[in-house]
């Protein structure tokens, strides 16, 4: 079934840089966002493209009028002239909000295989798109690959769909295309737009359409994450010379690919290794069993304790 | 014109039952559950009840349930997966329905969280009404005591939920179970006592509480440069990070190293009965000595012992350090 095998992908530049590259796309980076400010975007020229990532919610998503999108307005028509697929699969919407960006913009290298998928989908309508997608072995194994192998899964069983309860993130792509800002959101029925919006507005536009979406949510929702799609940093500063830019971009570069390297591991091994050591020096050297049964009902009571604050937290929340 | 006759009751409460993610939510309200049959001896209708008592009662929220069930429809069995409290369910034999119960009457022993012989007393008594509403009808299990709100373990399973006989019964899901891992919490609504675990019987939930993070690195730190055992945690570093000390340090405090401990205490901790820790003793080449964190944390500690003393060594398959 297509809807197995596609992990869940934490949210992050490095990440999100290293997927992209990894697909074959050529000079492209991601970059988080830590204030929604025009100024601020307008710095990171040429930006194309901004995804936007925030908790999941029913009541946030859906349209109050039916046909209507709570901002902006459907575009079914953008759907033959730009890439916009639905979502078939929860875990893979940040790789599809990423692709959103790139295969919509016609200033960026995409590589071979990109360049082939897309021309591929082409005629497919948002839905087909979809589910090539999702079965593209291809996108599925880069974007697996930035996960950490679960310890001990038994994999002949397909993997959960998420429920209600669960903390989902969403993500969505906004950039301008052939003159117009859209919000590709695969799991809108259509491209929304977002009005009139060129490169050169976006920054203006886009910060605007933001302030929108946050106001929507409750105050107290702090769990939004904007990451800017815009252009290898290095390229620019080497361009310009900037040895002291670039020195810190390689520094940057560097800390992306060791987190991503960790990101893989489940460190079972050196977790049994370093407990090992801790055990012997520490329980058995000083204490032997005695001490080691005083640590294992210690670690009853922390856990309990914790469990009750969890609880209190919980009905304190849902008293709120 | 006909009463109802009372054949059992007891106290219990209800579990509430996730269908699509296969969790058991012990709800933390007072209840109990009453069979009776109607004095009318043409009926043989039972009638399974489940209502608030004690200070639940006055909980608008909560609501009585009612059940009638033909002879023969129904079955009462322990749900066995559940390792923190006492689980039945009411399992319908011609539909999917279930209902989930915890029970609340104290158990005898100290075993808070497993069945007790009272307990299958019970179940032996509904599984006998349930075949028959006329069957004896002498003793009436209703507790004397004031009702004392037990310790309700709240329980958590991600699959499974029914009984190992259950034909239907889906195999357990590891994947499902490392994923749905939920810190069991207060329920929603208007519950007014929550159910908390004694420590007695709380499992350790995260190998962080046994052994802080910083006892790992402060452990490290102490190590000597030249040292072979430092040697040996580097080897189980990615290769394509720098084998030493000060990487190792690093690492040992990452974000992604955190989330590797509680990887693997969300498997050990959530797969309880589905022998994910001998899996993981086997992967480890490490003693076996039990399920949960507890019995990992005893596998390492029975490894240590081996290391040290090789020659009693009688567990043969023991994982020797490089």
């Amino acid at each position: 079934m297509a809807s197995s095998g596609w992990n869940t992908l934490e949210s992050d530049a490095g990440v999100f840089t290293e997927l992209v590259e990894s697909l074959g796309v050529k000079s492209v980076e991601l970059d988080e966002l830590h204030s929604l400010d025009a100024d601020y975007l307008r710095a990171l020229a040429p930006l194309y493209g901004v995804i936007f990532l925030f908790k999941y919610s029913h009541s946030a998503l859906a349209p109050t009028t039916p046909g209507v999108p709570q901002d902006g307005s459907y575009d079914p028509d953008a759907e033959q002239a730009i890439f916009f697929a639905r979502q078939k699969i929860q875990n893979a919407c940040a790789t599809q909000a990423i692709l959103s960006v790139v295969l919509n913009r016609s200033d960026i290298q995409l590589g071979s295989a990109l360049t082939e998928f897309k021309g591929f989908v082409e005629d497919f309508d948002s839905d087909l798109r979809g589910e090539t997608l999702s079965n593209s072995e291809l996108i599925r194994h880069t974007h697996n690959s930035f996960s950490r192998p679960t310890p001990f899964v038994d994999e002949t069983h397909p993997q959960r769909q998420a429920g209600d309860d669960d903390d989902l993130y969403h993500f969505i792509a906004y950039l301008p295309v052939h003159g117009v800002l859209y919000e590709l959101d695969g799991l809108q029925p259509h491209p929304i737009s977002h009005g009139a919006c060129t490169d050169e507005t976006f920054p203006e536009t886009i910060v605007q359409v933001l302030y929108r979406r946050i106001a929507r949510y409750p105050e107290d929702e702090v769990r939004f994450n904007l990451l800017a799609v815009c252009h290898d940093r290095r390229e620019l500063l080497a361009a310009v010379g900037d040895a002291e830019g670039l020195l810190r971009e390689d520094e940057k570069r560097a800390e992306w690919r060791r987190e991503n390297v960790l990101r893989r591991e489940n460190f079972v091994g050196l977790i049994y290794e370093a407990l090992k050591g801790v055990l012997g020096d520490e329980v058995v050297k000083k204490g032997g069993s005695e001490a080691f049964e005083t640590m294992i009902s210690e670690a009853k009571g922390k856990s309990q304790k914790r469990l009750e604050e969890a609880q209190r937290r919980n009905m304190q929340s849902n008293s709120a | 014109m006909s009463d109802q006759i009372t054949l059992i009751t007891f106290k219990a409460g209800r579990v509430d039952f996730n269908p699509p993610s296969k969790h058991l939510k012990p709800l933390p309200q007072k209840g109990k559950i009453t069979l009776s049959r109607s004095s009318d001896e043409e009926a043989p209708l039972l009638s399974f009840v489940w209502e608030p008592r004690g200070s639940s009662k006055d909980d608008p929220s909560v609501e009585r349930d009612e059940l009638m069930i033909f002879p023969g429809e129904a079955e009462w069995l322990p749900v066995s997966t559940c390792k923190t409290g006492r689980v039945y369910v009411l399992k319908f034999n011609s539909s999917s329905q279930r209902s989930f119960f915890w029970l609340q009457d104290p158990p005898a022993g100290d075993k808070l969280d497993e069945i007790s012989e009272g307990d299958l007393k019970i179940a032996t008594r509904i599984n006998t009404l349930l075949e028959d509403v006329f069957a004896d009808e002498v003793d009436i299990t209703e507790d004397a005591n004031e009702p004392t709100a037990p310790n309700g373990g709240d329980v958590e399973m991600a699959d499974s939920a029914s009984p190992s006989n259950n034909a239907t019964t889906q195999t357990p899901n590891l994947t499902n179970l490392l994923r749905s891992i939920v810190i069991p919490s207060g329920e929603s609504g208007s519950a007014t006592n929550s159910a908390a675990i004694p420590a007695s019987i709380a499992p350790i939930l995260s190998i962080t509480d046994a052994i802080a993070p910083s006892q790992i690195v402060s452990y490290v730190s102490s190590l000597d440069e030249s040292d072979p055992k430092l040697a040996n945690l580097c080897n189980f570093l990615p290769a394509e990070i720098p084998h030493n000390k000060s990487e190792l340090l690093r690492v040992l405090q990452s974000a992604q190293f955190l989330q590797g401990l509680n990887s693997l205490s969300t498997t050990l901790h959530s797969s309880e009965g589905y022998n994910v820790g001998q899996l993981v003793s086997q992967e480890l080449g490490m003693p076996y000595r039990g399920e949960g964190i507890e019995g990992f944390l005893r596998g390492v500690l029975e490894a240590i012992r081996e290391e040290e003393h090789p020659d009693t060594n009688d567990d043969g398959d023991a994982g020797m350090q490089e």
